[in-house]
């Protein structure tokens, strides 16, 4: 009882108590904010893949597979699958406006579909908005003001217009006034108007040539035929109809998507009968008889193919769940199709969750955060310290009243109690306080992330680094309780010797204490 | 001889030693001292600084012990109510500082952040725990009321220490000595820190608290006038018992 009432009046009336509370606070902030963002970025990173390609993606890279329909009715037809799309991914060389080049992966892809799986649909850039983004804060997005300002093609009228462009991944042929297939490319991908990394800020200097108001580039690709035989490069030129900001560093920067009936006409993936020329020379002489030998073209009928096909679960299956039901699918897919004509490519279909094709990195993250928590944690030891050290002190001063306590009848394990009571509410206030801040903290860390670029020049998140071009702004309650818990011990640890040093004082001595 | 001599005694010390060690230094504090205080008896224990007396105090107290020895009784025995202190556990012992004795000292010793109510009250939440004395609250507020009334101090409940005289923090002392109603009252050099005035008006609240003769009180000072007040006065001298008085003023005048 009397432990609370002097608990209550020394963290009220000094000034040493508070200065612990405040180290409690610093170091259990410092702790939570970097577990946050770390942490977040780590789930960011493990969510991610699902914005831009579902939970799981089968695929025979390089010269593809066929009866990719079959599969996909066979996924979509299982009670824990939601959705399959199919995908051509490949390697290609976009030719931008004045002669510059750009890599990309180029995913060739069945718009409706590929919607259904993934967030594509949101990653979208050039769509109405109503209120200017986070760091547009002069209003100089285009999009706030009449697309028609910006767009002299047919088929534009409108923002909504340009979204369904890129929805549907066709534009109109000027000439013909046909549909034709167009290509949305990743934000960052031609260069433009990116003054700073992840800050994208669009100005109408570039109006003329910015790629998605009726700019063209020209898709290169280097096909293979169903032998993996590399075929002649094969180029086309296509209207960029929208462009793609999933805040997704690699897919932003390095990626184009367009539609899949276009890429499989570019790298011969689309069905049909097929010439194939022979190799070598047409023309041979048989050793034996002397006679020359004809090789002539050979025509084939081949199913058309692609590269990958990417599978959605149901929400709020569990992930080993969504592989299994996949994995169930796809054996029986290959059990039915394996006999038929190139049904030996499905053999060579492998299957992996986002987290397993990017495990080596992630792995590489986990630890980093392991590190970074190890060495915040062990920093923080200095709480304890400085704890231990202000409590010492405190003891000393107070050496007078313990003496009073014990002759008013306070055992030793009361007196021990005060002060470990004390040290425990020092430790819920600063743990409080600390998780107050670093809440404040993370909930704004873009804002002071931003003003730190703006005022100082100091840009610490580097998007193409770390892969997302925002830094993860969740705090994880569970993170926050274990954190908060343990800047609460280390407060009462930090106390331990002091308490037991106040109580095995000699009452007598403590009483004549100067 | 006062009526309650054939009494026994509620306190008593049998030839008890104590000594420090300063350094490498032994230094015998006392050296045999014996002392008995009746129930109801007003005792001073007089003697110069270094005589002894504080600490036979603190010795009567449970505040510390007499010098131990093995398979023997070298330090001699400290006895309340017959029963020695030094077979009482740890926990007994915090108990019969609590409840049985209350102590007063030269140097007031109160709590600096509590208020002069918060300082009477801590001695019953200490005596009580936190459940024992929400249970008796209004009871044990009430007599740290009466208590700080019957010293004078009813108008300054709210005060901190800092913001009283020395007589009056010594008074609030008293109040907080008698909060759990002891047995006994020990006062370490009560009015030596104070003018006559502030200690006279002291030596009035202790005298006051006696309860009609109910409560012993064994007061150590140096000062033969105030010792004058108690009923019977013991001087001690270089740790011995070297004279046992006749009764002192008060308590003569009672006693007659």
């Amino acid at each position: 009882m009397y432990q609370g009432l002097l608990t209550r009046k020394y963290l009220t009336r000094k000034i040493m108590p508070l200065l612990s509370a405040v180290a409690v606070a610093l170091c259990t902030a410092m702790v939570l904010v970097t577990w946050s963002v770390m942490g977040g970025f780590l789930n960011t990173l493990l969510t991610s893949g699902r914005a831009m390609m579902g939970d799981v993606k089968i695929e025979v890279s390089g010269v593809g597979f066929p009866y990719y329909n079959d599969l996909i009715e066979r996924l979509e037809a299982h009670p824990d699958l939601v959705a399959a799309a199919p995908a051509v991914e490949w390697f290609g060389q976009i030719g931008l406006p004045y002669g510059r080049v750009a890599q990309a992966a180029v995913w060739g892809v069945d718009p409706e579909r590929y919607a259904r799986v993934t967030h594509y649909s949101d990653a979208l850039h050039w769509r109405p908005i109503d209120t200017p983004t986070r760091r547009d804060t002069e209003g100089a997005d285009p999009r706030l003001g009449p697309a028609s300002e910006y767009f002299t093609g047919p088929g534009v009228r409108s923002w909504d217009s340009v979204l369904q462009r890129g929805l549907s991944l066709t534009a109109i042929d000027e000439r013909t006034n046909e549909p034709v297939p167009g290509i949305a490319l990743g934000i960052r991908l031609s260069g433009q108007s990116r003054p700073r990394p992840g800050w994208y800020e669009p100005t109408s200097r570039f109006a003329e040539d910015f790629l998605p108001f009726g700019g063209r580039v020209t898709l290169v690709v280097l096909p293979s035929d169903s032998q993996g035989r590399m075929i002649e490069p094969r180029a086309r030129i296509v209207q960029v109809v929208n462009e793609i900001q999933s805040g997704i560093a690699q897919v932003d920067g390095q990626t184009a998507i367009t539609r899949i009936d276009l890429m499989q006409d570019l790298l011969g993936m689309r069905g049909g009968e097929r010439v194939i020329e022979p190799g070598g020379f047409r023309v041979d002489v048989d050793p034996v008889t002397g006679e020359e030998r004809f090789f002539a073209p050979v025509t084939v009928s081949e199913p058309s193919r692609v590269t990958t096909v990417f599978v959605r679960g149901r929400d709020g299956i569990s992930l080993d769940k969504i592989v299994a039901a996949t994995r169930e699918a796809t054996e029986a897919f290959i059990h039915a199709n394996s006999s038929r004509p190139q049904g030996g490519l499905l053999r060579y279909l492998t299957l992996a969750t986002w987290e397993e094709i990017n495990a080596q990195f992630v792995a590489a993250v986990k630890k980093e955060i392991g590190l970074v928590l190890f060495l915040f944690s062990f920093i923080s030891l200095t709480a304890v310290f400085l704890v231990w050290s202000i409590f010492w002190s405190m003891v000393n001063e107070k050496t007078k009243d313990i003496g009073i306590l014990r002759a008013i009848g306070a055992s030793r394990r009361g007196v021990a109690w005060l002060w470990l009571r004390y040290a425990l509410s020092i430790g819920v206030v600063g743990s409080a306080l600390g998780l107050a801040i670093s809440y404040l903290i993370v909930r704004n860390i873009n804002e002071i992330h931003d003003w730190m670029d703006t005022a100082l020049g100091l840009s610490i998140w580097d998007p193409s680094i770390y892969l997302f071009a925002k830094i993860p702004d969740e705090v994880d309650p569970l993170h926050a309780a274990v954190v908060g818990l343990g800047g609460v011990l280390a407060a009462v640890f930090g106390a331990m010797v002091p308490a037991i040093r106040a109580a095995r004082m000699d009452p007598v001595r403590a009483l004549r204490f100067e | 001889m006062s009526k309650r001599d054939d009494q026994t005694p509620i306190l008593e010390a049998r030839d008890v030693r104590k000594t420090y060690r300063l350094g490498r230094v032994d230094v015998p504090v006392l050296k045999g001292a014996s002392i008995t205080a009746a129930p109801g008896e007003w005792l001073a224990i007089l003697g110069a600084s270094g005589s002894g007396k504080s600490t036979m105090l603190h010795l009567l107290g449970g505040l510390d012990r007499p010098d131990s020895s093995r398979g023997g009784n070298k330090g001699g025995e400290i006895l309340y109510k017959g029963q020695p202190l030094r077979r009482m556990g740890a926990r007994r012992l915090d108990r019969y500082r609590a409840a049985d004795v209350g102590f007063v000292f030269q140097f007031y010793h109160l709590l600096p952040e509590l208020t002069v109510m918060e300082n009477v009250l801590i001695g019953a939440m200490v005596l009580h725990g936190r459940l024992g004395y929400r249970k008796r609250r209004d009871e044990i507020r009430a007599r740290a009321e009466g208590l700080l009334e019957r010293v004078g101090l009813s108008e300054r409940l709210r005060h901190r220490p800092v913001e009283l005289s020395g007589g009056e923090r010594q008074r609030v002392a008293v109040a907080r000595a008698l909060v759990n109603d002891p047995g006994v009252l020990l006062a370490d050099e009560p009015t030596g820190n104070l003018d006559r005035a502030s200690g006279g008006e002291v030596l009035e609240s202790i005298a006051s608290m006696r309860d009609e003769g109910r409560r012993t009180i064994v007061m150590v000072t140096h000062d033969a006038t105030v010792a004058a007040r108690a009923d019977r006065v013991i001087e001690l001298r270089d740790g011995l018992v070297v004279q046992k008085s006749a009764l002192g003023g008060v308590g003569r005048a009672a006693a007659v």
